[in-house]
């Protein structure tokens, strides 16, 4: 992964725990890595428990955001949350899972475009 | 933001026959993925990936950015091909409102997509329609290629489409209330058909030729017996020139299986088969292609392709035995059923069946025989193949003799046209004669039952059968036997436009069973 492609990510995650926090939620953990893969954000939805991808990309040139969330990912996702609240029982307890992706598209010139799909999977 | 859903119509093929498929589409801004649900094989199952890339050409129908569910009921019958491409990519499209849901909702569709959104022609569209047809279904959108096809049936408004963009663009405007043109089909030149074999050309071989007369005639099934080069093949080749021409009914029939096996032309100039056809499987064929079966899609075999036409089996012996075993059951019922676990396909299979053979292994066992390098074991395991169950339903068992040298130069004999009228004047009287006891008004003496023949009204006096019940007496002649050999009788009776057969036409059926070489 080049420079530019992982400040991209962090500008995008960045954006999306802002969005995220305007909506409401409270945001738990960020960036949580383990053997199987990286949780891009963690967060609190009054009695949910959210795990959110957050995907973002310059141009819709190889198609949108959304499109790169794969089945593949999404399973990976799933299991990722399993391993998130095994490891964080205490915070987790309670809450039901619930997968979002947020999708920003942030062009070379003009405002950026924030997506945000609830319970995708 | 409407409600994300569109529906429109489709059929499905089972067998020979079409059934309607509703189409739905549920369309939702969520991941993106395009399910498609409803028992498909995997051709249904990529239309997907086909109809993404054809939307992709049209603006307002980003479907590879929407969360697309398809589903195609009656959802727990089996779908094969590509033909639903083009309901679905209509269901879709309604679902995303690039057109309005009430005007396509009744409307069926049949084809395949393109990637470059060009809808491609599909076998079959014939059943396809007059399944839509029958269910009341008045409009049917078909591939350009199928038009003509599709056309012939009569009951529905035909729209023939080049490709998906033209289609979005016309429902787009018949939703407005605007006028929309038809697609005009380009005439195709259909192929010249193939030059009609006449009997004229056949030298000599007055039995035979008598033979398959009485075999057009009655519907008998017909075993040539004889020699390499005595004419079998060509005398079989000429018997569909022999019988009637199909009926309505039948030509639909017939065309709806022809349309299946994708053997009718492209474009608009489609006709109905109005010939029975003629089919000649080698004598490679598996059972498989004889019967029908095949991996993934149930494909109609050979007897079904001779539907209402001649099967022609050369060199019967060399068949499998097995696929001459399993032609029992359609020669008695007319039809096929084929069984999976997962379905079961009924196919028509009412056909004529003529068989050749060399009367031993090296085709020299004929007249005196001295030239047969055949031991005695090899000449009966070659007849063993064929005797028994199979040809018990054979009528008519002759040998041909290879022509001697003096019939070279003969003249031409009758043709076949003039063998034809008299074939179907003795067609007419043996549907009036069986009306009632075939129900059916186009019955035919080798369809009688033996004890029909042998009790009242039909029984014929002893003077007309004393040497047919001698044979039988002295046990040249089985039972079986002597029912086929009365059948024969009667239809050369009607041939010769006589009220019943004499004793002339009992003799004559006799003599046409010769028995050398062929098992009784």
């Amino acid at each position: 992964m080049d420079l530019s492609t992982r400040a991209l990510g962090d500008y995008g995650e960045r954006l999306a725990c802002r969005y995220l926090l305007a909506q409401g939620l409270t945001i738990l953990d960020r960036n949580w890595r383990c053997v199987r893969g990286e949780i891009d954000v963690v967060a609190v939805d009054g009695r949910e428990l959210v795990v959110c991808e957050v995907k973002t990309r310059t141009t819709e040139a190889y198609g949108a955001p959304f499109e790169a969330v794969t089945w593949s990912k999404q399973r990976r996702l799933r299991r990722l949350a399993g391993l998130w609240r095994d490891e964080h029982d205490e915070l987790a307890r309670g809450l039901a899972l619930r997968i979002d992706v947020v999708s920003i598209l942030r062009p070379r010139s003009g405002r950026a475009r924030l997506e945000h799909l609830r319970g995708v999977c | 933001m409407g409600t994300g859903l569109g529906r429109t119509r489709s059929v499905g093929l089972r067998g020979v026959l079409g059934f309607v498929v509703e189409v739905e589409a549920h369309v939702t801004p969520g991941l993106p993925g395009f399910a498609i649900s409803g028992l498909g094989d995997s051709a249904v199952k990529q239309s997907s990936d086909r109809i993404k890339a054809a939307a992709a050409l049209i603006d307002k129908m980003p479907v590879s950015q929407r969360r697309v569910t398809v589903n195609l009921s009656p959802a727990g019958e089996r779908k094969v091909g590509t033909g639903f491409d083009l309901g679905i990519f209509v269901a879709v499209a309604a679902a995303m409102e690039l057109v309005q849901v009430g005007v396509v909702r009744d409307v069926v569709h049949i084809g395949e997509v393109g990637l470059d959104g060009t809808v491609r022609p599909v076998p079959g569209v014939l059943p396809l329609v007059r399944a839509a047809a029958l269910t009341g279904v008045r409009h049917v959108v078909v591939p350009v290629a199928n038009a003509g096809e599709a056309r012939l049936v009569s009951g529905v408004q035909v729209h023939p489409v080049a490709d998906v963009m033209e289609l979005v663009h016309r429902y787009d405007a018949l939703g407005r209330g605007r006028a929309v043109d038809e697609v005009p089909v380009p005439l195709v030149v259909p192929p010249e058909p193939p030059p009609v074999r006449d009997l004229s050309e056949v030298v000599g071989q007055a039995d035979a030729k008598l033979a398959l007369e009485i075999a057009a005639a009655g519907g008998h099934h017909l075993l040539l017996a004889g020699p390499p080069g005595a004419g079998k093949t060509m005398l079989a080749e000429r018997l569909p020139g022999l019988l009637p021409a199909l009926d309505e009914a039948e030509s639909m029939e017939v065309t709806a299986i022809h349309s299946v096996l994708g053997a009718l032309g492209d474009g608009e100039d489609v006709r109905l088969i109005s010939r029975p056809p003629f089919v000649a499987p080698h004598h490679g064929a598996s059972q498989a292609a004889v019967i029908g079966g095949g991996s993934g899609r149930i494909r109609p075999g050979a007897i079904t392709q001779a539907h209402r036409g001649v099967l022609f089996l050369d060199e019967t012996p060399e068949f499998d035995k097995s696929v001459l075993q399993s032609l029992r059951t359609p020669l008695e019922r007319g039809s096929v059923s084929i069984a999976r676990a997962q379905e079961t396909v009924t196919f028509p299979a009412r056909f004529q069946l003529v068989l050749a053979a060399n009367p031993c292994p090296c085709g020299n066992g004929w007249g005196k025989g001295l030239d047969c390098t055949c031991t005695p074991m090899m000449r009966r395991s070659y007849f063993g193949k064929l005797s028994g169950p199979l040809l018990d339903r054979v009528d008519l068992q002759v040998h041909v003799q290879p022509p001697g040298l003096s019939m070279a130069g003969a003249a031409a004999g009758e043709s076949s046209a003039s063998v034809a009228a008299r074939v179907a004047g003795a067609r007419r009287a043996q549907g009036e004669r069986w009306r009632a006891v075939l129900e059916t008004r186009r019955g035919v003496n080798a369809d009688v039952p033996g004890s029909v023949l042998r009790g009242r009204p039909w029984r014929l006096p002893t003077s007309a059968t004393a040497t047919l019940d001698r044979s039988l007496e002295s046990g040249a002649l089985s039972l079986r036997g002597y029912d086929r050999t009365l059948r024969c009788a009667w239809t050369i009776a009607d041939v010769t436009g006589l009220q019943r057969p004499g004793r002339d036409e009992v003799d004559l059926a006799l003599s046409l069973r010769h028995r050398s070489g062929v098992a009784a």
